[in-house]
């Protein structure tokens, strides 16, 4: 059973400075998007449970770190396939679907699963599973919580908010796995030594020909609003007394 | 502009409110009958999984300038196949929508800590992020219903249950609960909460998605509903990020929580530190003090 598993890096949405309303996104450290994680400790899973191979399938939209490559193989990834140039930059999810399926192809990746978070932590926008799947003509399972293989078929519990729905198909199939699905690995130091060693190949997205519709940002600014940050500590009374004032104030309580 | 719409029933009405503003002529196709002033309505039975959708729809969207669909998860899926099979540009989770020389939209992104302006050209497909829309009603100008037939690859084993009728996003009072509440049964405590101040109770992702205590639709946050009460009271709850900005746009907040250095403390109005057991009890206490006083 080879899996391939699509990992993205991202600045560490959670460090990121914000200066007169705008985000410093390229001073926050570069880690491993959140979901993408799951991803990864699925394919070793998999990998563990059935026998085969794990590729991990990177392409560079911006963040970079050498070190953050090497936790990706740490966690019983095989090899990693990384595309970069500035054909790739930036957010645009049919460009980056593309990119990793030409070079599927391109490399003659085997593959019977290919796993996915089911968002980035930086953009989330859900697409690149989905259209990873339409450009290789393969089933889309999206939004798995959880997820088991049988003679090759894939039956996923799709996790939505009207509740859950289980589906299933053949292999190989593309599917996107939430964060409730397993329990990421940490790698331990030796593992991530060991690591370093292992194939990094990298691809020009140049040759990729990749062609896609452009999506233009106009603009960035940081979500955040200020609040009045009075704290209570220490004094339970008083915490009463306060949360009932703010009440009647609102006139919640009737 | 043209505008084809596609959705499920419950959000149909919201969905069309999105679109009114950008559209001359607005399309629908959702399965069931649901009254939304638009110039046509389809109702198609018979799909059952997003591969159907997204074949049939593939043909429909030849003719419009804009398809537009509610960001539930289903329909990201379904849009984003869309976009990559006509080559369109797709933009997920939109906030708004603008029309100049093409299609302005904005979207939240770092989880939550940013807020992007897109430009695409169009024909596009887009999802909205519906939480800040009011449903319109109103009688279609036609309405077809038809059955498709659909045979996919993607089986579905087992249905979904059905979407319960509780809308957060008009909640003026929110009791919120994350892991700092230790068991399921603990709710019953919120539940007494939440009735004697006519709240909702909403939750984390954890909450709802590891442990299952809530349903799926009572989670706030990046992947959940966004809300705008009066009063977001957060019990428990670290306030990471995509938590937090689920409740951006609540008029106060106040968070109680035992560790004084929680994430929370920096986005809340009021920040107690407490434990969540000894506080609730003393404010049911409070507010039924309260109200005695106020009877008499
Ligand atoms: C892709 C992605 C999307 C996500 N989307 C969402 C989303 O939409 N919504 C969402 O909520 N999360 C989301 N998350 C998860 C989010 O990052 C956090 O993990 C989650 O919000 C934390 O939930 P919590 O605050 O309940 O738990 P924790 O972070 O574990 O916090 C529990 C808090 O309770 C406090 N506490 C413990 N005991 C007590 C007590 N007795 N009294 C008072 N306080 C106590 C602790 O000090 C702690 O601060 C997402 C994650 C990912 C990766």
């Amino acid at each position: 059973m080879d899996v391939i598993a699509c990992v993205k890096l991202v600045y560490d949405e959670a460090q990121i400075p914000v200066e007169d309303g705008n985000l410093l996104i390229e001073q926050a450290p570069v880690k491993i998007s959140d979901a993408d994680l799951n991803a990864l400790e699925e394919a070793a899973q998999i990998k563990e449970r059935e026998e085969g191979n794990v590729t991990a399938i990177v392409v560079l939209t911006g963040p970079f770190d050498e070190a953050v490559l090497n936790e990706v193989l740490a966690m019983n990834v095989d090899r990693i396939i990384i595309v970069e140039g500035k054909e790739v930059r930036g957010h645009n999810p049919y460009r980056t679907a593309q990119a990793i399926s030409k070079v599927i192809q391109r490399e003659n990746i085997n593959y019977d699963i290919i796993l996915c978070g089911e968002g980035t932590s930086d953009q989330y926008s859900c697409a690149l599973p989905a259209i990873v799947g339409e450009m290789l003509s393969i089933p889309v399972i999206t939004f798995a919580g959880r997820l088991e293989i049988n003679k090759g078929r894939i039956r996923a519990e799709r996790y939505l908010e009207s509740g859950f729905e289980v589906v299933e198909a053949p292999l190989p199939a593309v599917a996107s796995v939430t964060p409730e699905i397993n329990e990421p690995r940490i790698p331990t130091v030796l593992q991530i030594m060991k690591a370093k060693k292992k194939e990094k190949t990298k691809v020009k997205a140049s040759d990729l020909d990749l062609n896609y519709p452009d999506i233009e940002l106009i603009d960035m600014k940081a979500y955040m609003r200020e609040r009045l940050r009075q704290r209570i500590e220490g004094d339970m009374n008083k915490a009463i007394g306060k949360i009932m004032r703010v009440f009647e104030e609102k006139g919640v309580i009737r | 502009m043209r505008a084809l719409l596609f959705s499920d029933p419950s959000n149909l009405p919201k969905l069309v409110s999105a679109s009114k503003d950008i559209a001359e002529e607005i399309h629908a196709i959702t399965w069931e009958k649901i009254a939304v002033p638009v110039d046509r309505l389809e109702v198609i039975k018979g799909a059952l999984v997003n591969d159907c959708w997204v074949s049939q729809l593939h043909e429909e969207i030849k003719t419009f300038d804009l398809m537009l669909m509610p960001a539930t998860r289903d329909s990201k899926e379904i849009a984003s196949r869309l976009a990559a099979k006509r080559g369109l540009p797709y933009i997920s989770g939109a906030l708004s929508l603008k029309a100049s020389d093409g299609l302005l939209t904005t979207r939240v992104v770092f989880g939550g800590r940013g807020i992007e302006e897109l430009k695409i050209s169009m024909p596009a497909v887009i999802t909205v992020n519906l939480d800040v829309y009011e449903p319109s009603f109103g009688e279609p100008k036609s309405v077809e219903e038809r059955k498709i037939e659909c045979s996919s690859k993607i089986s579905s084993i087992k249905e979904r249950e059905r979407k319960t009728d509780v809308d957060l996003t008009k909640a003026q009072v929110i009791i919120s609960v994350g892991r700092g509440l230790k068991k399921k049964e603990d709710l019953s405590m919120i539940k007494e909460l939440a009735s004697l101040l006519g709240a909702e109770i909403s939750c984390t992702r954890p909450i709802s998605a590891d442990l299952k205590w809530l349903p799926e639709e009572r989670h706030v946050g990046m992947t959940g509903v966004k809300v705008k009460p009066k009063i977001y009271l957060a019990l428990g709850i670290s306030g990471q990020i995509q938590h937090a900005v689920g409740f951006r746009d609540a008029d106060t907040v106040i968070a109680v929580n035992t560790d004084p250095d929680a994430p929370i403390s920096e986005i809340s109005d009021y920040f107690i530190v407490e434990n969540l057991y000894e506080f609730v009890p003393k404010l049911i206490k409070a507010i039924r003090e309260k109200r005695k006083e106020k009877s008499n």
